[in-house]
């Protein structure tokens, strides 16, 4: 069957700031830099659902609710030394948010693993 | 108030003798907590000429130093990244077992520590302790790790190969 392949790439890491949209129950990541356009794009046109006044950005959905937040800290220690990194995270259970301390946000699919 | 954890170092009779906040950890043929390279130099695990050689399990609790809003939980650990791979012949095995009921550290073969860490990667963990902790001072399971050396393996320095862990605060 013929048919027409597209490598999926993964999201950059890009600051981004949250806004809870009360009405729809869901989530909007706004990202400040380029990237996740194509996703984006389309949802567009519901961001006056949650009130916004930045018409014309990109915005990306995290459908809920519910969703779980927690802090999540991985560390890694060897003969080298030992050293952490902090990160929030946020789930819908179906996508996954995680942010630095830098402020930086990246989306992965499915739970947190 | 973020979490606080740091990790200790058990040794001696029954794995009850606090070495406190570890830097680093190495595997050795001394039940020590020791972890500079001298120590390393100094106290290598002999590469047998059949069979395996084992180094001194080691014995490591998360300490909870600073404690968390409400709690931590879901302690993880893997091994060092995909295609970083342990060197060849060596295996290094993992285990747990409840805090206080320690076991005197051994150089053979070890009963607790039974599972390669190379099966446990960022997307498929290993389950150091499922259990949840509040309050500061609280100690994570131990968990027991030991170097399986394989007659086929190099001499020389194993390398800084990592031990990656995770866990969730709330």
């Amino acid at each position: 069957m013929p048919g027409w392949l597209r490598k999926r790439r993964p999201s950059p890491p890009v600051p981004a700031a949250l806004v809870f949209d009360r009405e729809g129950g869901g989530l909007a990541v706004f990202p400040d830099g380029p990237g996740w356009l194509e996703v984006a794009r389309p949802l567009l046109e519901s961001a006056p659902r949650a009130g916004l006044r930045v018409p014309g950005r990109p915005v990306v959905w995290l459908v809920g609710p519910p969703f779980r937040f927690f802090y999540r800290t991985v560390g890694r220690i060897s003969s080298a030394g030992h050293v952490q990194e902090r990160f929030a995270c946020l789930t819908n259970g179906r996508v996954t948010l995680w942010a630095s301390e830098d402020g930086t946000i990246s989306v992965h699919s499915g739970e947190p693993r | 108030m973020a979490a606080e954890i740091r990790l200790h170092v058990f040794t001696g009779t029954d794995a009850s003798t606090d070495g406190g906040s570890a830097a680093s950890f190495s595997f050795l043929s001394i039940d020590s907590a020791a972890d500079d390279q001298s120590a390393r130099v100094s106290n290598p695990i002999s590469i047998p000429s059949s069979g395996c050689a084992y180094s001194y399990e080691k014995w490591i609790s998360a300490c909870v130093s600073v404690a968390p809003d409400n709690n931590v939980s879901n302690f993880q650990v893997w091994g060092s990244p995909p295609g970083q791979a342990f060197p060849a012949g060596t295996c290094w095995l993992v285990g747990t077992a409840p805090y206080g009921s320690g076991s005197t550290p051994t150089d053979t073969s070890s009963s607790i520590a039974t599972s390669s860490l190379a099966d446990a990667t960022s997307g498929a963990k290993y389950t150091w302790d499922s259990a949840s902790y509040a309050a500061a001072g609280s100690m994570t399971r131990y968990l027991v790790m030991q170097l399986q050396v394989e007659a086929s393996a190099s001499p020389g320095d194993w390398g800084p190969c990592d031990l990656n862990y995770s866990f969730d605060e709330v």
